[in-house]
């Protein structure tokens, strides 16, 4: 399946990138955890979890996409199954119903709704050149709309908003008029919202909202995360502390260290040029998802390049903005960095199908 | 096919992301450049915590070397709250141990702070039995606590600390610098969950050791004085008093004393007045004692010689728009009887020879108006209104000690003054500070100031004698010894007037009077019983100069320290 021409082909900038970010990650999740009782539990795992991830990543490649493109609506069936076991079987963790457990291992649904959705949108709005505009907005808004209500009431605030930018730009991308995207936008902001924040976020979720407006509201309690990762961010100042050095991290004062603040443990550590760097090596990798937009080779795989960007994307800006406190402390995990088999999985997928999108444009 | 606007709005989206990255970006700048070492302080804050350990305060000693204050070893009760595993069964095993209610000690262990003393200052060996029940996150230090061993004995002069061992009042306070030492620090690093974390960035820092120090005061003689003055207090239902034994020549306080006592190892029981130094920070007027510093000022300006006649006017006296009385009418008086049967008409007349300007110098060169520079805080100057405001009358009755506030301490310098042949001294408390092997850090000194010259002060001493031994202070005799006096009673100035039932009763003497050793200072505060009598504060310093004389010819003359 693989051949010489399709290796010509392959997108070695953007796989140098990802693996330079998973390492960061690794040095920083092991800086965040080397103080607990596991000693070499977190990062030995993420270790394991990276190696799956590169063998899945393989795996993906040896298949033409469009193979898994023809099959979307059956593997985002199987997925909104799953969510709809967890909703209903799932084991309540921290609050959460967000799991599901075979023998030691733990995967959460949620992840994989995400590359599953971003596919069917992809396949639907490819095949759907033709379809009045109405039926293809409501089509799309169905294909999220079921894995975005079972993901909100798990409840996962976080992945359930990620989905909401993904459909917005491919619905944009499809070349729907501006007013009707902004017509639905307005729709989204006056009406939905409101409406959200009062009947279906819980009061821990509305409180973090008012956290945000105003930080010094409960500095111990609900604004405690925001306080303390602003304060480990701040303290690590232009060079930061240095690898191991940052005592917010190391004392764990950061809430979800290893997880989904770690972007905290990074500003503290390295300070304002590791911060940066960092981003910088997002935007290489965003930057490439969407030159694989508009080198693939139909509207299809057009759009599904530009939703896994886009779904990546606003994984890092909702995550790493909620770390300095422009978002909402809403749970969700930095791509690559944050300690987590699914979500490293989830996002390590997602770049095998931009890879195996770039390396097949050519081939007809 | 991919169109060319498809490009387009990919394009855009890009450039939406990219300019959501910029706005990142300047958070980033606001966070970490601009507000960095703020929050960097911050994270200090709450990361690092100290607990102080008491370095071992200095002794303090009398001029024989006798222990006054001194550490005792006591056990000290803490706990690291987070590590408490049952909160309640903890409580309830330390409780009987420690004597505090089990309430209280749920409340402490439920505290937020990495580190909490439950019961500070227990008697040494509570700790071993507190270790003996074997509870997670309770502990004990060994620490120092101060204790006075006579207990009241110079309490006033000792003062007192807090349970930081750092001194609040009297000597412990104006001494702490050099007696607290160097109190060492335990330092915390906590963590978020705020347990302690030892080996992360943690250093202590040794406490150094306070000096100690010696007084000028001998425990017995203070042991005397306090129990006469306890003795005539009680007898005449007095109301406070106080009383000082200096060393007319060094300025050294043998003793001083102020009734009520207290205790200093529970100086809380008692109330703020009971813990003040009178003798330091009280004023009074001085009555007829102060006759005797207005004759230093008419011999020393050589307007009298001690046997030119006056005129005392058979008891009354027109003095401007007022009359001055005697208690005894007399007609022609000598200068030197003036004195000895305390005429005010006499020392009137003497102020009005004078004149203000001069009087008023004289007052100020005893050092009424000032503070003497006693080694003690909170001393206070009197009230010595200036001459230019004194009206004819009031130059009249300050004369003899009305209308001018003076303290014990200031008697005690002016006294020693005549006593030493003429020159003042500042009364001091304080020999020296010596380390832990007695070698002296500091040796304190009095200032001096000649203020009348010897002639005078010879002259004076006579009178003085012949006070004790002829005129109005003959209880005050001591056997075996010349005694130079003088009385004073002082009506007390009551609601805008003076009163006929509330009276300060005087007396200061010193003796031997040929070469004194000893000069003494007695204020007795509204006594019920005898309320105006001379005699009651003359016996007081008959019975305190007696027993100290025959003390100091036991121990031989004074061995200034060490």
């Amino acid at each position: 399946m693989i051949d010489r021409r399709l290796l010509r082909n392959f997108n070695y900038p953007l796989i140098l990138l990802v693996f330079i970010t998973c390492l960061i990650g690794l040095a920083m999740i092991y800086s965040a955890s080397h103080h607990l009782q596991d000693i070499h539990g977190f990062y030995a795992r993420q270790l394991i979890w990276m190696g799956i991830s590169l063998a899945g990543i393989a795996f993906i490649l040896s298949i033409n996409y469009q193979t898994i493109l023809r099959h979307s609506y059956g593997l985002h069936f199987i997925v909104v199954l799953l969510l709809l076991a967890v909703v209903l079987f799932g084991p309540v963790v921290r609050g959460a119903q967000r799991w599901i457990f075979i023998g030691p291992l733990s995967f959460a649904p949620a992840e994989f709704a995400k590359i599953t959705v971003v596919l069917s949108l992809a396949y639907y709005l490819g095949g759907a050149e033709e379809v009045k505009m109405l039926k293809k907005i409501l089509t799309s808004l169905l294909i999220v709309f079921i894995p975005f209500v079972l993901i909100f009431i798990q409840p996962d605030l976080g992945t359930a908003l990620t989905l909401l930018p993904t459909l917005f730009v491919m619905l944009y991308l499809t070349g729907i008029k501006k007013r009707h995207l902004l017509a639905i936008a307005l729709f989204g902001i006056l009406i939905v919202a409101p409406f959200v924040y009062h009947f279906f976020l819980e009061e821990y979720q509305r409180v973090r909202i008012q956290v945000l407006l105003n930080p010094g509201l409960d500095p111990l309690g609900a604004s405690f995360s925001l306080n303390q990762s602003r304060i480990a961010i701040g303290s690590g100042g232009i060079l930061g502390r240095g690898w191991l050095g940052g005592s917010q991290t190391q004392l764990h004062f950061l809430p979800a260290q290893y997880t989904d603040f770690i972007f905290s443990v990074v500003g503290e550590e390295w300070g304002f040029a590791g911060a940066v760097g960092l981003l910088l090596l997002y935007i290489g990798i965003f930057k490439s998802g969407v030159r694989i937009a508009c080198e693939a080779k139909d509207r299809a795989s057009s759009f599904l390049a530009a939703g896994l960007t886009t779904m990546l994307a606003s994984h890092v800006l909702i995550n790493i903005g909620m770390t300095l406190g422009i978002v909402p402390v809403v749970g969700l995990p930095l791509p690559f960095l944050s300690y987590g088999g699914s979500s490293l999985l989830m996002a390590m997928l997602s770049i095998g199908l931009l890879l195996n999108i770039h390396m097949r444009r050519f081939i007809i | 096919m991919i169109t060319k606007w498809h490009r387009f709005r990919t394009i855009i989206v890009l450039s939406f992301v990219v300019s959501v990255f910029t706005g990142l970006l300047y958070q980033l700048y606001q966070i970490q450049i601009i507000r960095a070492s703020v929050l960097y302080d911050k994270a200090q804050r709450q990361h690092n915590s100290k607990v102080a350990l008491s370095p071992g305060r200095g002794t303090i000693s009398d001029r024989r070397g006798k222990l006054l204050a001194l550490n005792v070893s006591v056990d000290s009760i803490y706990a690291h709250p987070w590590q408490i595993e049952c909160v309640a069964e903890t409580s309830a095993k330390l409780s009987p141990l420690l004597g505090i209610p089990p309430d209280e000690i749920r409340r402490m262990l439920r505290s937020n702070q990495p580190f909490v003393w439950l019961a500070r200052g227990m008697d040494s060996g509570k700790g071993e039995k507190v270790r003996e029940l074997n509870l997670k996150g309770v502990g004990y230090l060994k620490e120092a606590k101060r204790f006075y061993p006579h207990r009241e004995l110079a309490s006033h002069i000792l003062g007192f600390v807090n349970i930081d061992e750092v001194g609040l009042e009297g000597g412990e306070f104006y001494y702490d610098r050099y007696l607290r030492g160097e109190s060492g620090w335990h330092y915390l690093t906590v963590d978020g969950r705020g347990r302690e974390i030892i080996p992360f960035f943690a250093e202590n820092l040794s406490p150094s050791r306070g000096h100690h120090l010696i007084l000028t005061i001998d425990v017995v003689v203070q042991h005397i004085v306090e129990r006469e003055l306890n003795a005539t207090i009680q007898r005449y239902g007095a109301r406070a008093g106080s009383i000082i034994v200096i060393d007319p020549f060094s300025g050294e306080i043998l003793a001083m004393a102020n009734y009520p006592f207290f205790d200093p190892n529970q100086f809380h029981a008692y109330q703020p007045q009971k813990r003040r130094n009178r003798a330091i920070t009280d004023l009074f007027e001085p009555g007829s004692t102060f006759k005797v510093f207005t004759a230093a000022a008419a011999l020393e300006e050589g307007a009298y010689n001690p046997n030119d006649k006056i005129f005392v006017e058979h008891g009354f006296y027109q003095f401007g728009s007022h009359i001055i009385s005697d208690v005894n009418p007399r007609g022609w008086l000598t200068f030197s009887e003036v004195v000895e049967v305390s005429s005010n008409i006499g020392a009137a007349k003497i102020a009005r020879t004078l004149g203000r300007e001069t009087l008023y110098r004289y007052i100020r060169l005893f050092g009424f108006g000032s503070l003497t520079g006693v080694d003690f805080p909170g001393e206070i100057r009197g009230i010595l209104r200036s001459s230019l405001k004194w009206s004819e009358i009031c130059m009249g009755t300050i004369s003899f000690g009305q209308g001018i506030g003076v303290t014990s301490v200031q008697l005690a310098a002016a006294t020693s003054a005549i006593a030493n042949g003429g020159v003042l001294i500042r009364p001091r408390l304080a020999i020296s500070v010596v380390d832990d092997e007695g070698y002296p850090i500091k040796k304190f000194s009095s200032s001096s100031k000649r203020i009348i010259s010897a002639g005078t002060a010879d002259q004076l001493t006579n009178i003085m004698v012949d006070v004790v031994e002829r005129g109005t202070a003959r209880r005050a005799a001591v056997s075996g010894y010349q005694v130079a006096g003088k009385t004073g009673t002082a009506q007390k100035f009551i609601d805008g007037r003076f009163s006929d039932t509330h009276f300060t009763l005087l007396f200061i003497g010193y003796l031997p009077a040929e070469r004194p050793e000893v000069a003494i200072v007695v204020v007795i505060d509204e006594p019920q019983y005898d309320r105006r009598s001379g005699v009651v504060a003359a016996e007081l310093f008959q019975r305190v100069a007696e027993q100290t004389m025959s003390y100091l010819r036991v121990t031989g003359k004074m061995n200034a320290g060490k």
